[in-house]
Formats: C-alpha cells, structure tokens, sequence
C-alpha cells in the first residue's frame, strides 16, 4: 500500500490531472497518427462507391474488380470532377480539397438556390457518364449515395447507395446488388421531360410501368430512397436540361 | 477473496456465472448487435478485449486510484480502451468500423465492463483480473453468438453473409452447391422480418435465461 493519503484532496486532484494528462496526451497522439489512414479509407470508400455506380457491374465481379489499385488509377485517370451550381452553371472545375458535400448540405445557412453540388463526368473511349452524389434520410439517419448517368442524361447507367444506420437484413439491404440492377437502363423523365421515376413500395410496382420495387419490409427506407432521389433530380435539373 | 484458479476464472463465465443470462449485465448491446453472426464476432472481439485491458490496468492501479473518483477514473480508462480499438477499426478495418457504427462506441457503456471492474478488478490481482475479463468477454461472446446464429438464420436464410464463409440456407438463394438444400422444404422457407429487428433477441435471451435456470437449480433466486 502507498504510504500517503490516497483519500486527500490534493492526493486526488493530483492523480486527476496526471490521469487526463496522460489519457488525452496519448489518445491525440494516436489520433493524428492514424489520421491519414483513416482519411485515406473514407476517400477510398467514396471513390468505390463513384466507380461502383459507373460500372454497373453484376455481383459476382465487383468484389473482384474493385480493388484498391483498379479504383484509384481508374478513378485518377477517368474521373472529373467538377462543382455546378443550382442554375446548372460549372462554378470550380475541379472539386477543391475542403469541399464537404455533407457539409454543404447540413448547412442551414444556404438554400438550395445557394448551394454548390459535385457532377463527376467519367470519359473512357467514346463512352461518357454523369454521376451526381445525393443524400437524404431513412429510417433511423441518413442515407446517400451516387447516380451515374448515361451521356444522354436521362438513362440510369448505375446506382450506389449506402447508410448510416438502417436495419440490417431490411432497410439495409438497399446496398445489395438484388435493389440496385432494377435501376440500371430505365429512364428518369417521361416524353414530356418531366421526372416520373417512382421506388414504389415493396410490390407495389406495377407489371410493365417504370420504376422500381422498394426493399421489402422497409417501407420507410424505401420513401426515403425515393425522396433523395427526387430532390437530387431537383438540385441538378438545369445542369441536366443544359 | 480467495485465491481463484485460471481456469475457473476463464470458464465460469461461460455458464455458471455468464455475465449476460446470471448477471444480466450488458444486455443492451447484446439485444442490438446480434443480428448477424459477423457483427457478433467483432463485437464479442472487441469487448473482450476492452474488458481485459480495463481489468488488468484498473488492477494494477487499485491501491493508487482515490476512492472518492474511483468511477470517474474506471470510465476514463473504459473510454480510452474503447476509444482506441475505434480509431483502429476505423484505420484497418473501415468496412467493418463502417458497420458497427455507433455500437463500437457504446461499449463504453456496456454494464458488464463497470460491473467487472466493480465487482472483481479493485479486488484482485492484475493476472487474475485479466483472466476475469476475458473470462467475461468470452462469455457475452458466446450467448451473442447463438443469438446471432438463430436470428441471421431464420431472419435472412444464411450465416456469415457478407464474408468469404457466408452460406445461404433457406429461401430462393439458397446455396445451389449442395443436393441436400435444393429441397422443397428449404425452398420454400421465407425470410422472417421479425428476427431481423433486436426485438427478436429479447425473445431469444429470455428462452436461453429460462433453458440454463431449468437446467441448473442452483442459478434460480440468486439475482
């Protein structure tokens, strides 16, 4: 047993103070250490997610094909990025490095009018995609993800969802192949140029009509689904009707 | 307290003294993690750990630590070990720190870590309070494990989906592999939505309580 008063007051502010000192010391050591790291996977998470929605691939390749190295130099070499504004117009013709599309978002100062939106353009050969990034809600918080259009803007190349927290086994399921290859090759506006794309309920969806059939038992997910992409066609319309 | 050998420590948690159906104590992740077998794994990996190390440090700390803080300075040591295997998944395993999410950071408050340290660290010494930890771990492991098993087999047909060993059951994609599940019988099964949802698993926990005490006298009217 220590020979001192383990119950005194300066006993205890000491021992408080040496404790912080060296939890918070070490804990922002590690932190900045493994900073680049980190940064360096959410960069990479985000890029996959670009590349997957791009490629529309079927289930069995996509684990395969996306590897690290095919995704950065693909991404590297193909991929631009550029920021448009509401009135469709290319504001930056490169993404600036600060900029935080979630960010900009959750930002209750701007207003859609106000706010600036990503389109990546992905050139390889003859063949040119759009892909726009949207995020919205879901069940229980967000959802986002990536819309790659063809070069005609109206047919759906490839989708790429993702989320925070929903279900597992229901509204989760939205990242799985099964729901994203109903998007792939429909049409997003009807002959007038109006946006009729509908995620119906799960088998709602009528036999021969467009859209898709939401996830089954996630009917809230489903709405949210639908909302984002809604307001995404919104955010983006003149630059698509440009 | 006497003296307890290494084997009691590690083993007694796994039935006789399970943290989970004797102690009831982390409960709540235990309801909200074990929806799929992989997702249990991690978190009973993760856990173990965080219980082992906060053992052991509070342990060894326990003739400095002042009596009145004592709380204060087990959660600072909780949140520092917690904290630390985040920022490593995150680092390491992003997909999974990805999936996780919040439950990774709620092991912080996990019952059975505070009731660990409680009940055996501040006691005993450092080795034995290691063992005690991951004696306990092991122990919540293993019920949300079976819990997992049951609720990702009858909630979407298959175990382990999503890593090289996932294997599909029942329903329509069904492993087409194997002559045994091509028939009628495992075709035709459909997806329970409800085991899916963690309300299933207080359903689960409740039947395993109501198993082990049917099973052992001994456990009925101690908690």
């Amino acid at each position: 047993m220590p020979k001192f008063n383990t119950d005194s007051n300066g006993y205890t502010l000491g021992f408080l103070a040496i404790m912080v000192v060296i939890v918070g010391g070490t804990l922002a050591f590690i932190s900045s250490g493994l900073k680049d790291t980190i940064d360096g996977n959410k960069e990479l998470d985000r890029r996959k997610k670009v590349m997957k929605a791009i490629l529309s691939l079927p289930e069995e390749q996509e684990s395969e094909v996306l590897t690290e190295t095919f995704v950065n130099s693909e991404y590297e070499g193909k991929v631009v990025g550029k920021l448009v504004n509401y009135q469709g117009e290319v504001v930056e013709e490169a993404i600036p490095t600060k900029y935080d599309f979630r960010k900009e978002m959750k930002n209750k100062t701007k207003t859609d009018e106000e706010r600036l939106y990503p389109v990546y353009v992905y050139q390889n050969g003859d063949e040119k995609v759009y892909v726009y990034q949207m995020i919205g809600m879901g069940l229980w918080d967000e959802i986002n993800g990536f819309l790659a259009l063809k070069a005609d803007q109206e047919t759906i190349k490839g989708v790429a969802f993702d989320h925070v927290g929903e279900t597992p086994g229901l509204g989760a399921e939205m990242v799985k192949n099964k729901f994203r290859e109903q998007f792939y090759e429909q049409e997003l506006f009807n002959t007038e140029g109006i946006y009729d794309f509908v995620v119906y309920k799960s088998g709602k969806k009528p036999k021969d009509g467009k859209g898709v059939d939401g996830l089954a038992g996630a009917t809230l997910t489903t709405d949210g689904i639908q909302a984002m992409m809604k307001n995404t066609i919104n955010h983006y319309s003149n630059y698509l009707s440009n | 307290m006497s003296e307890l050998s290494a084997k009691r420590l590690l083993i007694d948690p796994l039935s006789d003294n399970n943290p989970i159906t004797v102690q009831v104590l982390g409960v709540c992740s235990a309801l909200a993690v074990s929806g799929s077998v992989k997702n249990a794994l991690v978190m009973s990996v993760a856990v173990t750990l965080v219980t082992a190390f906060s053992n052991l440090t509070v342990s060894a700390l326990r003739n400095f630590i002042p009596s009145r803080i004592r709380m204060i300075v087990q959660l600072v040591v909780i949140a520092f070990l917690v904290t630390l295997v985040s920022l490593f998944l995150q680092a390491f395993s992003y997909d999974l720190s990805k999936e996780l999410s919040v439950y990774v950071g709620l092991i912080i408050t996990n019952c059975i870590l505070m009731g660990r340290l409680e009940a055996f660290a501040l006691g005993n010494k450092p080795w034995p309070s290691f063992l005690d930890g991951i004696g306990n771990g092991l122990g919540y492991g293993l019920i949300l494990v079976i819990v997992g098993v049951i609720r990702e087999l009858f909630g979407t047909g298959g175990l382990m989906l999503g890593t090289p060993l996932g294997f599909t059951f029942f329903g329509n994609e069904a492993n087409h592999g194997i002559e045994f599940f091509k028939g009628d019988f495992f075709h035709a099964f459909f997806h329970n939505g409800l085991m899916v949802l963690p309300i299933s698993s207080i359903f689960i926990l409740g039947i395993l309580i109501w198993i082990q005490r049917s099973r052992n006298v001994a456990l009925v009217d101690i908690s």
